[in-house]
């Protein structure tokens, strides 16, 4: 077996000099089935109570556009590993937006569903915005329009408004941790898998889902690292796309 | 590459200025001529909380003991204590000797301290423990731990409350048989007229040759965080870390200002994570030998340190005996520092990881002005810095070749989460912590500690290094664990206002 490899050429550095890929054989490629923590993939799916009509005020579009703005400098891509991401608002008294009961806002209240695909195991994955001071900063504008009046705390340190009191999210990322798993519906230890060993064979609750995912161990690290042309296809200023 | 999000034109705070006579001294001194070290994992018995708060008094140093606490107080040119000490309080033991009420005001005041000292080792509900957290899996699962033939207890390890660590170091072993019988006979009696508190397992640590190695055949210790404010007799030129990661800093208005919350019963005072690590170095020396005459480059790119100490950075292609001081700790690994011998030219020097890979054990717990690695910026590079008091155990290889060896002592930060977790978490069992890291496998895991048992991903099982042309070049066969975990216990060190605290049963009025 040939103990040299060459540097994918996508992830070279502009001073180094550019060498040939050397495809790997097919030949010694085994299917993945055993994947590492870093290498696994999880989902966060947050229900978060908000203040009753926030979203109306105008400094909330403001603090959106901070944490936006704080995110965008640095291209943190590989160290969150969020593959996906979605955001939806429940005002409150809204009925549900299908012929079932789907999400539904606390009454008194309104509610965010967030939604993120994650690689890694979650600390990692939220240290990645906790330890960023601007990005913290912007988690901090977020904690300033929940409500949790009502909402059993085990801990008060780790409400919305103790986190503000003692400095906000970057000096208590541990509290801010906790904040979010009493919202979580995710589960960080249950992985994607997509044997259909593994999906229809899931653990016995309390686990509450199964998750699948077609590819396993790849990473956003290791999509940016070996996809050809990562970086030029998807740079981290993101553009603007058109959907035809 | 990554840019910082504050610049380098964020002006510098001032240090905070220290109360050393209230810090434990093995925080910021090394105690580096205390070569004979003893161990002594503490058991409260039960109901016997009196007895143990007795001794905590006893060891204070205003009360002129027959032994006490070394602290942080600068010693008199010329002066060495014939021993020094420290002293540490697990979870467990905090809650005997503050009571219950004591100990929720201090942990509900410092949530984010307390939440890595406090949670369970196991998996429970869903929820990690911190044996799976730090890789403390497989043969170094907490079943397995503290039974290499010095647990004192009858009852097994598993069912025995760790409360107290303390240290012992000495000059010779002589001096530690006799330090620590003097230590053993402060303990007072409890009300049942038996010791209040008693050794469950005690480890001592004896150097090898030379006196800062490890069984691995690498000089240690050599590049360990200076504390900002902190009056070294032998300062390096490496950036300082601030204090407040080393020596808790209850206080919200200082600048700058602690990135945590504290009760002030934890002002000065530091957590720990002791660990017991057996070391392979047979497993060590066989994979090494694979690459035949590359063996010792091999050792090096693994490192990160020629066996010498080195540093790859620095000296490429060899030890260099006369570095020494300074030119050994101060470099940088994109930037030359001021002094830095031998950089290559132009900016951003070692992006690839050519010199020093990014795999290796020293560039991934500490990649100094490598902001690519992740959250590494400006910000919280010293934030992750570990201040290690930790040394060989076990006879040399070559004299005992079966014998148990590795390496024991503490791990040491204001935050587990941010320091000792996060390093072992992160960055050293982890790959893909570096963008754009071109390696093969992402750089793995640390290959000084190699993948676990169960982890048998082609990824973790191998090691690549760049050659001089720029070519990966992957080492033969497979790479396995050479660390095992025999024990690990989180203390906290508590600043000498706060052992007094803990002899009363008392906190401080809280912030």
């Amino acid at each position: 077996m040939s103990n040299s490899m060459k540097y994918p050429s996508s992830v070279v550095p502009a001073s180094t000099p550019i060498l040939p890929i050397t495809p790997a054989s097919a030949a010694t490629v085994e299917p993945i089935s055993v994947l590492a923590p870093p290498q696994e993939q999880h989902m966060l799916l947050l229900f978060l109570p908000l203040k009753k009509g926030i979203l109306a005020n105008p400094q909330v579009n403001e603090l959106a556009v901070n944490l936006v703005n704080a995110v965008a400098p640095v291209d943190n891509r590989a160290a969150t590993g969020v593959h996906f991401a979605m955001f939806h608002l429940v005002p409150d008294g809204t009925a549900s937006a299908l012929p079932v009961p789907t999400f539904q806002a606390p009454a008194g209240k309104d509610l965010l569903v967030a939604q993120s695909l994650y690689d890694a195991p979650f600390d990692p994955y939220i240290s990645a915005f906790t330890t960023d001071p601007a990005i913290a900063t912007g988690l901090d504008g977020l904690l300033s329009i929940l409500d949790e009046t009502g909402i059993p705390i085990a801990d008060p340190a780790t409400s919305a408004a103790q986190i503000l009191a003692n400095g906000g999210v970057f000096q208590n990322s541990e509290a801010f941790i906790a904040l979010l798993m009493r919202y979580n519906f995710g589960d960080p230890t249950i992985p994607a898998a997509t044997s259909t060993e593994n999906i229809a064979n899931p653990a016995p609750p309390p686990q509450r889902y199964v998750l699948f995912a077609t590819f396993p161990g790849l990473t956003v690290g290791s999509i940016l690292q070996n996809y050809p042309d990562a970086q030029a296809l998807w740079p981290s200023d993101a553009q603007p796309i058109t959907f035809q | 590459m990554k840019e910082d999000i504050l610049s380098s034109s964020t002006p510098a705070a001032p240090p905070v200025p220290l109360n050393l006579p209230d810090i434990q001294g093995v925080i910021v001194q090394g105690f580096r001529s205390y070569t004979h070290a003893r161990h002594f994992i503490l058991h409260i018995r039960p109901g016997q909380a009196a007895g143990a708060r007795q001794f905590c008094g006893d060891l204070l140093p205003a009360r002129n003991g027959a032994m006490s606490v070394t602290p942080a107080t600068r010693w008199p040119s010329g002066y060495r204590p014939p021993y020094t000490l420290s002293f540490g309080v697990s979870n467990c033991g905090l809650q005997k000797l503050l009571g219950d009420e004591g100990y929720a005001t201090v942990s509900g005041k410092s949530y984010g301290l307390f939440a890595p000292f406090r949670r369970p080792l196991e998996d429970a509900g869903g929820v990690p423990g911190t044996a799976t957290k730090i890789g403390d899996i497989d043969d170094s699962a907490p079943a397995h731990w503290w039974k290499n033939g010095n647990w004192k207890l009858d009852e097994p390890q598993s069912n025995a409350p760790l409360d107290l660590l303390i240290t012992l170091y000495a000059r010779d072993p002589a001096g530690r048989d006799r330090f620590g019988e003097i230590l053993l006979s402060m303990i007072p009696a409890g009300t049942d007229g038996l010791p209040s508190v008693v050794p469950a397992f005690v480890q001592d640590s004896d150097p090898l040759d030379p006196p800062d190695s490890i069984h691995f055949g690498y000089v240690d210790g050599i590049s360990q965080p200076t504390i900002a404010g902190y009056p070294d007799p032998d300062p390096s030129g490496q950036e300082p870390t601030p204090s407040s990661a080393f020596i808790i800093n209850p206080d919200r208005t200082s600048t700058p200002q602690p990135p945590y919350t504290a009760h002030p019963f934890l002002a000065n005072g530091c957590f720990a994570a002791f660990r017991l690590l057996h070391q392979d170095v047979k497993a060590f020396e066989e994979y090494l030998a694979l690459s035949g005459s590359d063996a010792e480059l091999v050792a090096a790119k693994m490192c990160g340190r020629w066996r010498d100490g080195t540093p790859l950075e620095v000296s490429p292609t060899g030890p260099d005996p006369k570095l020494s001081g300074d030119a050994r700790i101060d470099f940088a690994y994109l930037s030359a520092r001021d002094g830095q011998q031998t950089p290559p030219p132009g900016p951003d020097f070692d992006t690839t990881g050519i010199r020093c890979p990014y795999a290796s054990h020293t560039r991934r717990t500490h990649p100094r002005d490598d902001s690519a690695v992740n959250t590494n910026s400006q910000v919280m590079r010293e934030r992750h810095r570990v201040m290690r008091r930790a040394f060989a155990y076990g006879p040399p290889y070559a004299t005992a070749p079966e014998a148990d060896r590795g390496l024991v002592g503490l791990f040491m930060g204001a935050s587990l989460t941010d320091q000792f977790e996060f390093l072992m978490q992160t960055w050293m069992n982890t790959g893909f912590f570096r963008n754009p890291d071109a390696s093969p496998n992402g750089s793995g895991v640390d290959p000084l500690f190699g993948p676990q048992p169960s982890n048998t991903s082609p990824g973790a099982t191998s090691f690549s290094y760049l050659d001089d042309n720029g070519a990966y070049k992957q080492v033969p066969g497979t790479m396995t664990r050479f660390v095992r975990t025999d024990g690990s216990l989180y203390v906290f060190l508590p600043g000498m206002a706060g052992l007094e605290h803990l002899s009363n049963g008392t906190i401080p009025p809280g912030a």
